[in-house]
């Protein structure tokens, strides 16, 4: 089996934010919630850098760990996805992340949270793939299509890349041998460790 | 005219291009003593990150630098490093140890149960009570008892649920135990805040510390053996009181910040309050069954004091022997000779037959 | 039919049945009962009196005001509280749309619906700590007013844990209490919310044709 993993390549990306527009138009996430946000360092300055971030599905995913409910699993993908019907809107999942992939509405009491909402790896949820139910809670699961999430897919500079971590992980080793020069797979040392030292 | 107009204007133009460029010429040039400070040239493309090294840079961002980001709540922060750290303290010491402290509470208190027994009246009932507890005291106290189990027990289902109950009952089934759980805390949470406040007001007169206290903790509370006097309130209910009030003050302030996450955008406030609030929640539970033991089986005639508010005579003797003397000025035969504690009265009491 | 249909489908409305005709046949019995032939010429208006009596006991008396401040305060706050809930909540003007009425009315905010609750609860585990521990009440109360705080209470519990709008189950069991509920109310002291006007409305006519000042 593959590992899924996203990769970004801070030298590629152009802030464009088409994977965020991606992102909600595939899987029509409400109002209030961006499954994925594109981070901008340094802005205006020399070394000015973008990076597009979202669930980096970890390897020992901190939100699994603490989650109240258990609602969390992780595909034999290594993709981590989340149980909506199990979910009460505690938060802990947003205080545990490293990258502040959970997204909550406000539809609790006094406006605190609810269901939380992440990127799936377009990977969908626990109900029947391709059902109504499913899309309805967790978007479009293209991975049970056969293909791979529509951010990385359709971004111009294929500075984000998104796939099998072998794959993924040459390709940005040949751009870096290349280029001369890298700025190491971001996010990779805490999302999956062991595997690459950033 | 139009044409005098156009020549005047194409003429006055020139004269500004040539005196700019003259001007620039000249301030463009370096003087002769000029001296080039500069020296490192860039080499390739390697330093694209500005002043910063490339392991620098990235290095503050693991350690939780910020950017920009026009989308996302998160804004732009992208490595959270602290959040691994709120991970290992709830799951390896908080989850961990709450359960192992309740069941040993629990486990203690069976003990003493068995070895020392019920606290009984050593007189027998007189049969005359005396007001202990007035109808606000009474009202306030079961007040703040029936918030403090509902949200202790949806509490005790968030925090160890996961561990003690979901592997009984399955995912599912525990899932609507949390929700429910969680709803329920969130609405009683604020009602605590009532509760605390008006039971602070009624009970704190004579719940200050004071020299007799300290010779009731030398004589271990007469629970081994023997008799400590005390006043209205002894040293242990007096711990008591204190606790409730400055734990539950800590646990309702982390508790709002919780309750309204959009109060703060701070994480790690957001972290840390959880901590602190489930440490200090887990202690007053755990003073709790202790309180609700020595209350109701731990000791006869404990709990009339907050049933009907009279305790019995005897109960007053053996049990607050300076409240007694205070409230009737009558000796009480179990008090030692030569203590001069000096309890304090809070209310108008008196002695009613029954 | 899963337990959540048949508990906000026939069961509940045999209970809102049980509800309506036996309030409606108590009302009744009680207005047939009458009132004593006053054989005394009256001295004012027996009408104004059943209004005015009604209206002055919304307002505490000064002399007892003082000794029963906690529950007037918490009597007025649960049942503001409980009102607001019942008629201005958005999941009961949902109900009583799709199951009752077939229109709506605007419906509370969730902060104020929570605010109101909070209202009721506290009113509610006022009076109830009352009824124990003030002797007075503790005597005079018997098992009925206790099963009917108790069933009150549930049903605001059962549906403020339901908050969440997640599980059926946590719906149907806040339903299944609604229900026992509406079948207990016409048989109990629950009764007061619709006996109280008449029972004010008695004494202040009583009161009106003697020509007192309430």
């Amino acid at each position: 089996m593959a590992r899924m993993k996203f990769l970004c390549d801070a030298e590629r990306c152009i802030e464009c934010n088409a994977c965020v527009t991606a992102c909600k138009n595939e899987h029509e996430v409400p109002w209030g919630i961006n499954r994925r946000r594109v981070v901008t360092l340094s802005d205006g300055k020399p070394g000015e850098r973008s990076i597009s971030v979202a669930c980096m599905h970890c390897s020992d995913a901190p939100c699994m760990a603490v989650c109240p409910v258990d609602c969390f699993y992780q595909t034999p993908d290594g993709v981590v996805l989340h149980n909506k019907d199990l979910c009460i809107g505690c938060g802990y999942c947003f205080f545990a992340c490293p990258f502040g992939a959970p997204q909550y509405p406000q539809a609790g009491n006094f406006g605190s949270r609810g269901k939380m909402d992440k990127c799936t790896f377009c990977a969908g949820g626990p109900d029947a793939d391709h059902s109504a139910e499913e899309f309805k809670k967790y978007g479009r699961n293209r991975m049970a299509e056969g293909k791979l999430p529509i951010c990385a897919e359709m971004c111009s500079t294929k500075a984000l890349l998104a796939g099998d971590g072998n794959i993924v992980s040459n390709i940005y080793r040949e751009r870096v041998v290349g280029r001369g020069f890298g700025s190491g797979a971001w996010g990779w040392g805490r999302a999956y460790p062991g595997s690459v030292s950033n | 005219m139009m044409l005098h107009r156009l020549i005047a204007a194409i003429f006055f133009i020139a004269l500004m291009l040539v005196s700019v460029t003259t001007i620039n010429a000249q301030s463009v040039r370096p003087p002769g003593n000029a001296v080039n400070q500069s020296t490192d040239e860039q080499i390739g493309t390697s330093n694209t990150l500005g002043p910063d090294s490339q392991s620098k840079y990235w290095h503050d961002l693991r350690q939780g630098k910020s950017g920009l980001s026009t989308t996302g709540r998160s804004g732009g922060l992208l490595i959270q490093a602290q959040g691994e750290q709120w991970r290992l303290i709830r799951k390896n010491y908080i989850i961990k140890y709450s359960g192992w402290v309740l069941a040993a509470v629990l486990v203690i208190l069976v003990l003493f149960f068995l070895i020392r027994g019920k606290i009984r009246l050593k007189g027998g009932r007189s049969g005359q009570t005396i007001s202990r507890f007035s109808l606000p005291h009474r009202t306030a106290h079961w007040f703040m008892a029936s918030i403090f189990i509902m949200l202790g027990l949806s509490g005790l289902i968030l925090l160890l649920g996961r561990t003690a109950l979901a592997p009984l009952i399955g995912k599912n089934v525990y899932s609507i135990f949390a929700s429910a759980a969680m709803q329920g805390h969130n609405l009683f949470g604020p009602l605590f805040i009532v509760a605390l406040v008006w039971m602070y007001y009624l009970f704190v007169p004579g719940n200050f510390f004071k020299m007799v206290d300290l010779k009731w903790i030398l004589k271990g509370g007469g629970l081994i053996g023997g008799h400590a006097s005390a006043g209205h309130y002894n040293f242990g209910e007096k711990v008591w009181f204190w606790a409730v009030a400055i734990v539950g003050l800590l646990i309702s302030i982390t508790g709002i910040i919780l309750e309204f996450p959009w109060l703060s955008a701070n994480l790690q406030l957001l972290q840390i309050s959880t901590i602190v609030h489930a440490i200090g929640a887990v202690g007053l539970i755990a003073f709790a069954l202790g309180h609700i033991y020595i209350g109701t089986i731990g000791m006869e005639g404990a709990l009339d004091s907050m049933t009907t508010g009279d305790v019995d005579v005897n109960w007053a003797k053996e049990h607050h022997d300076l409240w007694y003397e205070e409230v009737t000025g009558e000796k009480s035969a179990t008090h030692d000779q030569g203590e001069t504690g000096h309890a304090q009265v809070y209310s108008q009491d008196k002695i009613t037959g029954v | 039919m899963s337990f959540l249909q048949i508990v906000e489908g026939p069961l509940f409305y045999i209970a809102a049945a049980i509800f309506l005709i036996g309030a409606i046949w108590r009302v009744i019995g009680i207005i047939k009962i009458g009132h004593k032939r006053d054989l005394a010429p009256p001295k004012g208006s027996g009408k104004v009196g059943f209004v005015a009596g009604n209206l002055r006991h919304f307002l505490p008396r000064k002399i007892f005001a003082k000794r029963t401040w906690v529950h007037i305060i918490a009597g007025y706050s649960f049942h503001f509280g409980l009102f607001a809930l019942l008629l201005f909540a958005a999941p009961h003007i949902d109900f009583a749309r799709d199951r009752i009425l077939g229109f709506d009315w605007p419906a509370l905010p969730r902060w104020g619906f929570i605010i109101a609750a909070q209202f009721a609860f506290a009113g509610l585990i006022m009076l109830w700590v009352r009824r124990f521990s003030d002797p007075v009440m503790r005597l005079i109360s018997d098992w009925d007013d206790h099963i009917g705080s108790w069933l009150t209470f549930l049903v605001m519990l059962t549906g403020c844990l339901a908050l969440q709008e997640s599980h059926n189950a946590l719906k149907a069991i806040h339903m299944l209490f609604v229900d026992v509920w509406l079948i207990y109310f016409p048989f109990s002291r629950l009764m007061h919310a619709g006996t109280f006007f008449l029972s004010r409305g008695y004494t202040g006519a009583t009161y009106g044709r003697k020509g007192m000042t309430l």
